[in-house]
């Protein structure tokens, strides 16, 4: 893998002739530049600038253009990576399991439809501890369509993986840096999954920061595997085991997601004092909680939708607050009691149903609150399924009905 | 403040491309921009929209624009003015649409600000012509930029370059926008 | 930003490593034995391809196979795949 610094040895070392061009890369490597780009561009820069080894992917809808881009970075030399061009999402899985075991850092993205034709290996890199890094384009399941919602990742969030969920594409592009951090921690050492809404962000232009390579690369060491496959000290990954084998690996997971739970913050942090922006909260609070009438929760661009709502709703004299969960998986359960402990009512928004029941994220914060015995106003609503759009306003009037029923 | 402006097109005129190009020069400007492109898979030929966001601040929204607040439309195919919802808008809406004339729809109109541009003839005058389509997309946008000033002319012109690189579509695009620029008028 | 004080275990991975007799002492499942035969055998080593628990052995001079009764579960493949010469098997099944 070639550093910055040796580029610039490089720029010493050439000739007069192409010393400016050079002087312009070195410059362009060193400091952040914002560009104008979509999501998925903002995940596939993310991707170059953690120098996976090995990514694999399957091309096809409702694949976005994060592989896209990657193919044409990877086809024009501009990254040390081994791209392989597989048939299915299934077997994009497999390719990134088999080489993040020969010991190299691994990519791959998915959505919708991809990802449930991945299930089984996506289930298999969970389980196993593969610390793979996959962002997911949310977008709606069956019939045929490609619009947004988080059905697909809501599918697998009890796969073993961590999932994030970013509220706009400075958010993927940072989360996404973080994850082979996160993912490859050795307390850790298990696939992260980056939610990103399908069209809106993925397909949406906006602005990004992008950090240099030599500050990525100050925080995003190469990769170090735990196990790696070796002819000379064979093992076998994942074999037939019996109860007790399983049992260990399970509780392990458990374990292991614990150990997230107070290492993510940690590595945020770092990531926020080497680079900038993102800070190092699970759960981020929009809006002034100790007047705060009501306050609105919900995943992905719905949460920041809703930090708008909390400046359209204050013109009108309603105070609210927003408690938008950043991470999924592990579930951030104290910060959360602790945040809605301090405030009288509560609406969770989902953009996904457990069907037969609620949405998964109301589903999930209703059982917190019943073991924490938390004295508030519970109401839930589904929004956004299929991609139906939210606005502002809309999240607006459904705390006003809120506010009116009392 | 924040400017909402929705581009109406066909699939295949370059409404979804435009809508980025703006976004693009925005950006130069220095402004917090977002381009949202809102279709569905294969439309050549539908009525499609794209929405650009351009503002003083960062934009927290992600929705498509709120017709009510829309700054202005611009409209790449005359009989897609149909399609606007004329009496939700505010007073003082801006409508650019590609016409020789003012279409019989807004000849009546009090309450809109009407401008066209005939970007058929000048697509044809620079030979911007794909696959028999007249591209229209950078023509209206350099009115739109006559008629707001919201970009600077300069910005536009760099964000077509940006697009489509340096070369021979590049040049014509920007002597469009300049024609453009110059041949747009409003309704009186 | 809360942290919970906790011991951070290290992970537990799904490596099998191969090991001598990793399900026990399997030799004594058996109910028939396979019984080596030394002057049919030509040295052809299918039986040591076969054998689906490696218990068949080759010395490194490359001599006659040997089997390792402790682990043989007698399955009785060796005997199956085994050519013999002239029709006479070098490995034949015999009760325990």
């Amino acid at each position: 893998m070639c550093s910055c610094l040796s580029r610039k040895e490089e720029a010493e070392s050439l000739g007069n002739d192409s010393r400016v061009e050079v002087k312009e890369m070195v410059q362009s490597l060193e400091k952040p530049q914002t560009k104008l780009m979509t999501g998925a561009e903002a995940v596939a820069t993310a991707a170059k600038l953690s120098r996976p080894q090995v990514i694999a992917a399957y091309p096809i809808t409702p694949q976005t253009k994060i592989v896209e881009t990657l193919s044409g970075m990877v086809a024009r030399g501009e990254m040390d990576t081994e791209y392989i061009n597989v048939e299915s999402e299934h077997s994009a899985m497999g390719a990134v399991i088999g080489a993040s075991l020969a010991g190299t850092r691994t990519f791959t993205a998915t959505s919708s439809h991809g990802l449930l034709y991945m299930g089984e290996l996506v289930w298999w890199a969970g389980m196993t501890r593969i610390p793979v890094v996959m962002p997911v384009v949310n977008r709606s399941l069956n019939p045929w369509n490609i619009w947004p919602d988080h059905q697909d990742a809501m599918a697998f969030r009890d796969a073993g993986w961590i999932q994030f969920y970013a509220k706009n594409n400075q958010e993927v592009l940072d989360l996404t840096i973080c994850a082979f951090k996160i993912a490859e921690h050795h307390k850790i050492w298990m696939p992260v999954m980056v939610c990103l809404d399908g069209f809106i962000l993925s397909h949406t232009s906006a602005q990004v920061e992008i950090p240099s390579q030599a500050i990525v690369d100050a925080f995003l060491p190469p990769f170090e595997p735990l196990a790696m496959l070796d002819p000379d000290n064979p093992f076998a990954h994942g074999s037939l085991t019996d109860s007790e084998g399983i049992w260990e690996q399970r509780m392990s997971l458990i374990d292991g997601f614990n150990n997230a739970r107070v290492l993510i913050p940690q590595i945020l942090k770092e990531y926020t004092d080497k680079i900038g922006r993102l800070g190092d909260y699970l759960i981020e609070v929009t809006g002034n909680i100790e007047e705060a009438e009501c306050a609105i929760m919900a995943l992905g661009t719905l949460g920041e939708e809703a930090e708008q709502t909390v400046e359209f709703l204050s013109e009108k004299n309603i105070k609210t607050v927003v408690f938008r969960l950043r991470v999924f998986r592990p579930f951030p359960r104290k910060e959360l009691i602790s945040l809605i402990k301090r405030v009288p009512r509560l609406l969770v928004i989902d953009r996904a149903v457990s069907f037969g029941n609620a949405g998964q994220l109301a589903i999930e914060i209703q059982a917190e609150l019943f073991a924490h015995k938390v004295d508030v106003l519970f109401y839930q609503k589904i929004m956004g399924l299929g991609g139906m759009d939210v606005t502002y306003a809309d999240i607006a009037v459904e705390v006003e009905n809120i506010l009116k029923e009392e | 403040m924040m400017t909402e402006i929705r581009i109406v097109s066909r699939g295949g005129q370059g409404g979804v491309t435009g809508a980025k190009m703006l976004a693009y020069a925005g950006h130069l400007d220095g402004k917090f921009v977002q381009a949202i492109p809102k279709y569905g898979a294969e439309r050549k030929g539908a009525p499609i929209y794209a929405d650009v966001r351009i503002s003083d601040e960062h934009v927290k929204t992600h929705a498509p624009v709120i017709t009510e607040n829309t700054h202005s439309w611009i409209v790449l195919e005359p009989s897609l003015v149909q399609t606007i919802p004329l009496k939700k808008l505010s007073p003082d809406t801006l409508i650019i649409v590609n016409s020789q004339s003012f279409p019989e729809s807004l000849k009546s109109d009090e309450k809109l600000k009407i401008g066209k541009v005939d970007a058929v003839k000048i697509a044809r005058e620079c030979g911007l012509i794909k696959s028999g389509t007249e591209m229209v997309s950078t023509i209206m946008l350099g009115a739109w930029v006559k008629a707001t000033s919201l970009v600077s002319l300069d910005s536009l012109k760099e964000a077509v370059k940006h697009q489509f690189g340096e070369g021979a579509l590049t040049d014509a695009n920007i002597r469009s926008i300049e024609l453009a620029y110059s041949q747009f008028e409003f309704k009186e | 930003m809360m942290n919970e004080d906790i011991e951070l275990k290290d992970p537990v991975l799904p490596l099998g490593r191969p090991t001598l007799g990793s399900a026990g002492e399997t030799g004594d499942w058996r109910t028939y034995r396979p019984k080596f035969i030394e002057e049919n055998c030509i040295k052809c080593y299918k039986c040591w391809l076969s054998c689906p628990e490696g218990t068949i052995r080759v010395d490194a001079h490359g001599e006659y196979p040997y089997i390792d009764y402790i682990y043989c579960k007698g399955c009785g493949i060796c005997v199956h795949v085994c050519p013999g010469r002239k029709k006479q098997k070098a490995l034949e099944m015999i009760p325990e």
